[in-house]
């Protein structure tokens, strides 16, 4: 099996409808997300185990029925790794900037 | 989410200064060692340091004087080029009253593959860094 990134796992506009839409309920079923979107339930179930390789969801048996839920500490790791890489470029551009302004100084 | 990072940056000098820089091949890239600097598309540059590891870069595509893009691998340091490993940088450099803006747009993260891409986030790719430097002491150690 593909482990799947959070990224990746969000790169589809069906499956971030279908987190959307689960993230609404504390723990919903793949019958009762099917009901709130223009796809079958088996496509539901297909999304959902995708989010769940990337750790966005969970899900849980609750008697006969298999229950999911929102993960939230992975995209909010993912945002985290994101911005860490923004600030990279930051100072990559600043450094850029000053060799840029002063090319007599040889910066490192 | 978005699999993009977008920054950019306003400098105070000429345009051509400016397009050199930016155009020099991985110049984000700390290298040990000066490095060839060839700007030709499809031409992969390796730039090298002790502190930061192996970073090929290859030049995607230059339009003289506006776009430079660039493809390397941010999360798997040492590994050559390959598909699932890549993000796309592209820089764009805009003549303004008093210089130059320069944005970058780096995308691809959501195509990176997995293991390595899911060490990245957060506390591991600390770690792995100090494995591969406690490594090097190692092999220090041991000549």
């Amino acid at each position: 099996m593909k482990v799947e990134t959070v990224l990746g796992a969000l790169a589809d506009p069906t499956r971030r409808q279908v987190l959307e839409v689960l993230a609404a309920y504390p723990a919903a079923s793949a019958s009762v997300l099917s009901r709130q979107l223009p796809i079958s339930r088996q496509m539901v179930l297909k999304h959902l185990g995708v989010l769940q390789g990337s750790g966005l969801v969970r899900s849980a048996k609750a008697g006969r029925e298999v229950l999911f839920q929102v993960q939230s500490a992975p995209l909010s790791e993912t945002a985290d790794w994101l911005s860490s890489l923004a600030a990279q470029w930051d100072s990559r551009l600043a450094d850029l900037k000053s060799r840029a302004e002063h090319p007599e100084a040889t910066t490192k | 989410m978005q699999d993009t990072i977008e920054r950019s940056i306003a400098i105070n000098a000429p345009l051509e200064r400016v397009w050199d820089l930016v155009t020099e091949p991985g110049w984000w890239v700390p290298s040990d060692t000066p490095v060839d600097i060839n700007r030709t598309a499809g031409t992969v540059v390796v730039r090298e340091s002790e502190k930061w590891g192996r970073f090929p870069v290859e030049v995607v595509e230059l339009r003289p004087m506006s776009y430079a893009a660039f493809r390397w691998s941010p999360t798997f340091p040492g590994d050559d080029l390959a598909p699932g490993r890549t993000t796309l940088i592209e820089f764009t450099v805009t003549p303004t009253d008093d210089g130059v803006s320069v944005s970058v747009v780096e995308s691809g993260f959501a195509q990176l593959d997995a293991p390595d891409a899911v060490k990245a986030q957060g506390i591991e790719s600390n770690s792995d860094g100090w494995t591969q430097q406690l490594e090097a002491l190692r092999t220090q150690a041991e000549d």
